[in-house]
């Protein structure tokens, strides 16, 4: 009784190999071709200690009136940039401190969640947070706070697709 | 509910024109006063209305001669005598009609109120009219055979017997649906209430495996962090609605050189 041939011959080895670098090259572009343009709403606050005014506009914003938020008695916002992200491209802001806020988009989640990256650097540098993966619901914001400017505080609030 | 205070004869005599008198005047004031009581008059008034209508029909389809012979079959059941069986006193009323007997006194018919128009006790004027329908078909004979009345003028005046005869019975039927009104001050026509069929619940169509689920405020977590050089930590606030919010914060090294 002859056994089945189970070696493949080397025009379908090369026939498998073709495939899957096709696979790889064009599935990345189809699930970004999938993920739609999404905008960002960021807020730069310099936040201070000492007394003074919190910004109205962050009167509404939960997060901030709790911990360790609360500990500023002063809040300013010092721009709120707008951008909007296409998919796997990168979108900078500048910071008052000289750095970058880049951003970028990198799927939409099955439960409508977006997975995004986030770093922070001086240009051509990596002096500062190199990198930050979120998971972030539209209209849920996440903050990233820290660095030092002004004699306060940077406070960044990001806010996908609201 | 209130108790009537009048009692069924008189309202009916009233709307018959037969009181006079202080006891005119009396179910009047009566009336004034009992809203309950105005009602049974309505209903009355209402329900002798309906009578008329299908009496005027139903004989219009009949002769004098048959309304006539049919009159006489019925008073002569009534004035049988009680312990005679049915079909004697038939037959021996139908044999003293044919025999012309003398005109005989007519009796007052009226409207008399079936037992769901009232509230009082049944009088027994109520069975004083009890007709014997079956009458000419038992006897095998159409009223066109029974013998003719010999005058013409006692015909014209037998024919709305027959129209009382109708009252009674299409009374018993309508005193059912005609029940009076426990509200007399509502307007006529408007239904107490409305019977509504429940309609069933909408199809709600659920997909087993939708492919995407638009979050709603599940907040934001971090996945992955790298503080280069830094010190850095994540936190999680409550935000909006309690969801959680993250918060990285990390320290700046060049701050504090």
């Amino acid at each position: 009784m002859n056994r089945p041939m189970t070696t493949m011959t080397t025009a379908t080895k090369t026939a498998w190999l073709a495939l899957g670098l096709v696979a790889g090259l064009v599935a990345p572009a189809l699930v970004a071709a999938q993920t739609p343009a999404v905008q960002a709403n960021v807020v730069v606050i310099l936040a201070k200690e000492e007394p003074g005014t919190i910004d109205p506009s962050l009167a509404g914003v939960g997060a901030l009136q709790r911990p360790p938020f609360n500990t500023f008695r002063t809040m300013q916002v010092l721009s709120r940039p707008r951008v909007t992200l296409q998919a796997d491209q990168d979108a900078d802001i500048a910071l008052p401190n000289g750095r970058r806020l880049r951003i970028r988009v990198q799927q939409v989640m099955p439960d409508g969640r977006l997975r995004v990256r986030v770093s922070i650097n001086r240009p051509n540098q990596s002096d500062y947070l190199p990198l930050l993966q979120v998971l972030a619901s539209p209209g849920d914001p996440f903050f990233v706070a820290g660095q030092a400017h002004d004699g306060g505080t940077l406070v960044i609030g990001i806010t996908l697709g609201s | 509910m209130s108790t009537p205070r009048i009692e069924d004869t008189l309202l009916q005599r009233l709307l018959d024109g037969d009181l006079a008198g202080s006891e005119h005047d009396d179910v009047l004031a009566l009336l004034d006063e009992s809203a309950v009581d105005r009602g049974r008059q309505q209903a009355l008034e209402r329900l002798g209305g309906f009578i008329g209508d299908v009496a005027t029909e139903d004989a219009a389809q009949l002769s004098q001669a048959e309304s006539a012979s049919l009159f006489d079959a019925i008073w002569a059941g009534i004035e049988a005598p009680a312990g005679a069986s049915q079909t004697t006193s038939d037959e021996g009323a139908l044999a003293d009609d044919g025999t012309g007997s003398a005109p005989r006194k007519r009796p007052k018919l009226r409207l008399i109120e079936g037992e769901g128009l009232g509230t009082l006790p049944p009088r027994s004027e109520k069975v004083a009219f009890e007709p014997k329908l079956g009458l000419p078909d038992a006897a095998g004979q159409k009223p066109a055979a029974l013998p003719a009345p010999k005058k013409a003028a006692d015909q014209g005046a037998r024919w709305p017997g027959l129209v009382a005869v109708v009252a009674l019975a299409a009374a018993a039927l309508l005193a059912i649906a005609l029940r009076p009104d426990e509200n007399p001050g509502a307007g006529r026509g408007t239904p107490v209430a409305e019977v509504v069929t429940p309609r069933p619940d909408t199809e709600v169509v659920v997909e087993d495996d939708p492919e995407v689920i638009v979050a709603t405020h599940l907040g934001t977590e971090v996945e992955e962090v790298d503080f280069g050089t830094n010190i850095g930590t994540v936190f999680q606030v409550p935000g909006e609605q309690d969801v959680p919010v993250a918060v990285v914060w990390i320290s700046d090294e060049e701050y504090v050189r």
